[in-house]
């Protein structure tokens, strides 16, 4: 697939697997990988962009004597997700537009 | 390699960063480490898939240049452009709402434009090759014709001539056609242009 596509893609991905419930960077990769094939070190540069631009807060949990960083939607983050919701209804339109 | 000299690698390609940011890094990576190696990865698989240290650094430092440049554009009449650092909550979300419909519809419209712009050209090269063989077979044909009396007279046999008139006509029949399809292909490629034209620049006004 093209790589702005994709990269584009990614960010809609990502917000949509987080809406599935709070989740963890190693989780989260698993699932992203099960629907884009995407190199292992790309995740961490979205989630940190997107946590600063604030669709995605982070706490910590133990876990095995240790801390696991998981991520969750806000209130902005859910609404991008509507957003690309509705672009990803265009590009439906546009890829039934191409095959016909 | 084993893990600690990779995360000490990484933290060391993370130094043009801000602290915070390397330290955040490096503790998602640790993580990562400790998650894969408790699904049954060893350390040099990890470490195989995660590619260089360098390359991981790049992509982060990469990620945090773009985050910069988006921000200092909606900066750009503050005073200090470099406060992005702490930016208050409110730009950031600004700043959300710009970034969320740039990366998914301006590399589609990109795609869009290239694909017609591919079929703008596929046309005019139809057409210019076309209309270059009916040129050259209809000049052919017509030097076949006109040559065909002098290289009788020249080798003394009618054959020749016979032969050179009817490879002449031949190819200004071939000729024709060619011309024919030119005219079409012209039809085709005016009608195509003016479909893109018209689909792209509506596009664009939504």
């Amino acid at each position: 697939m093209d790589i702005q596509l994709k990269k584009g893609l990614l960010d809609a991905i990502v917000l949509a697997a987080v809406n599935k419930g709070d989740v963890y960077g190693y989780k989260l990769l698993q699932d992203v990988l099960a629907v884009i094939v995407v190199s292992e070190s790309t995740l961490y540069p979205v989630l940190r962009r997107l946590e600063t631009q604030g669709c995605l807060t982070t706490y910590h949990q133990e876990h095995d004597g240790r801390l696991r960083k998981y991520y969750s939607l806000t209130p902005a983050g859910k609404l991008r997700l509507k957003e690309y919701k509705q672009q990803c209804l265009d590009l439906a339109n546009i890829i039934n537009f191409i095959f016909q | 390699m084993d893990r600690e000299t990779y995360l000490y690698e990484l933290s060391k390609e993370l130094a043009v960063l801000p602290k915070i940011e390397a330290r955040q890094a490096i503790q998602y990576y640790q993580e990562y480490f400790d998650d894969s190696i408790e699904n049954g990865k060893s350390e040099f698989e990890v470490i195989t898939s995660l590619g260089t240290p360098s390359s991981v650094a790049t992509q982060i430092i990469a990620s945090s240049n773009i985050k910069d440049s988006q921000q200092k554009v909606l900066e750009e009449d503050k005073e200090n452009p470099k406060a992005y650092t702490q930016t208050n909550p409110k730009t950031k979300s600004k700043t959300g709402l710009v970034i969320a419909f740039s990366p998914i519809i301006f590399p589609l419209v990109l795609v869009a434009y290239i694909l017609g712009f591919t079929f703008i050209v596929v046309g005019f090269s139809l057409l210019f090759s076309f209309g270059a063989v009916a040129v050259a077979t209809i000049i052919g044909g017509i030097a076949s014709l006109l040559g065909s009396i002098p290289a009788a007279i020249y080798f003394g046999t009618w054959i020749l001539m016979a032969e050179l008139i009817s490879a002449g006509l031949v190819l200004i029949g071939v000729g024709l056609l060619f011309y024919l399809l030119t005219l079409k292909t012209y039809q085709g490629v005016k009608y195509m242009c003016k479909k893109i034209s018209s689909l792209l620049l509506r596009r664009k006004q939504k």
